[in-house]
């Protein structure tokens, strides 16, 4: 496909989903960090934002494989394209969120843990996760195709 | 995919390649392991080649400064590309450890 090909089919994106099941065991959480890269290149991001998504993602589907399933369960992860932006759900049909996780971590190299959430919310234009006790937790993220990347 | 060999510069250490994340966690740790045990104060780790990491590997890094080295053992982290040592900078690694060009 040429790069005008390209361009045109990536302005026709408009919600296009792309779905996930994942197993909750930690060998597939790989073939997330590969979606999330495909997806990334369709919608145009640069690489430096590919591996930001890469990372953000991986942290995600970490926490729902820890907290939100056994490796007999599994979660998902759901993509939805635009234009200009691609938001990324993952979700669990766990217990309810890690509150723990939730604290902003120390970053002078004394924890150990729990930067999970902090990357994510680091890395990406927005975070929000919704838990309800006993129904699952679903974390969103968006990254923003910014305007200098963007089609000219 | 990772793999972990000694580095055959001289130096003590070791090499990393490929991704670091949950699911190699623990050959991950038992290599660092080995390498703190072994009593050498500045351990090598070549990062040039290693493509990620993910917050359990950092843990890791952190868990071994802080519970396992000794006084005075320090890892010297080479060459970790761009996103990686962005990552090392959002979690303080870079406060811990030495981070190297070569």
């Amino acid at each position: 496909m040429s790069t005008q090909e390209q361009d045109l089919s990536r302005q026709l994106l408009n919600g296009e989903q792309v779905m996930l099941e994942l197993p909750g065991m930690p060998e597939f959480i790989s073939l997330a960090r590969l979606s999330a890269a495909s997806v990334g290149n369709i919608i145009g991001f640069p690489i430096d934002d590919i591996e930001d998504l890469k990372v953000a993602l991986s942290e995600a589907c970490t926490n729902a494989m820890q907290y939100g399933c056994d490796e007999y369960m599994t979660y998902t992860v759901t993509f939805t394209l635009y234009s200009d932006r691609l938001i990324v759900d993952v979700a669990d049909k766990g217990q309810g969120c890690d509150f723990e996780a939730l604290q902003e971590p120390a970053l002078n190299g004394t924890q150990v843990g729990g930067f999970g959430l902090y990357i994510i919310r680091t890395l990406m234009d927005e975070m929000n996760i919704d838990c309800s006790e006993g129904a699952g937790t679903v974390l969103t993220m968006t990254k923003l195709l910014r305007p200098q990347h963007g089609i000219q | 995919m990772l793999t972990i060999d000694l580095l055959n510069d001289g130096r003590k250490g070791c090499k990393i390649t490929g991704e670091v994340d949950v699911a190699v966690a623990a050959p991950f740790r038992e290599a660092l392991q080995k390498a703190v045990d072994s009593g050498t104060e500045e351990i090598y780790l070549d990062l040039s080649d290693m493509d990620y990491i993910d917050s359990t590997g950092i843990g890791i890094l952190i868990d071994m400064k802080k519970n396992v080295m000794k006084p005075g053992q320090q890892f010297i982290l080479i060459h970790p590309k761009r996103s990686i040592a962005k990552l090392f900078q959002l979690t303080g690694v870079d406060q811990i450890f030495q981070i190297a060009e070569a």
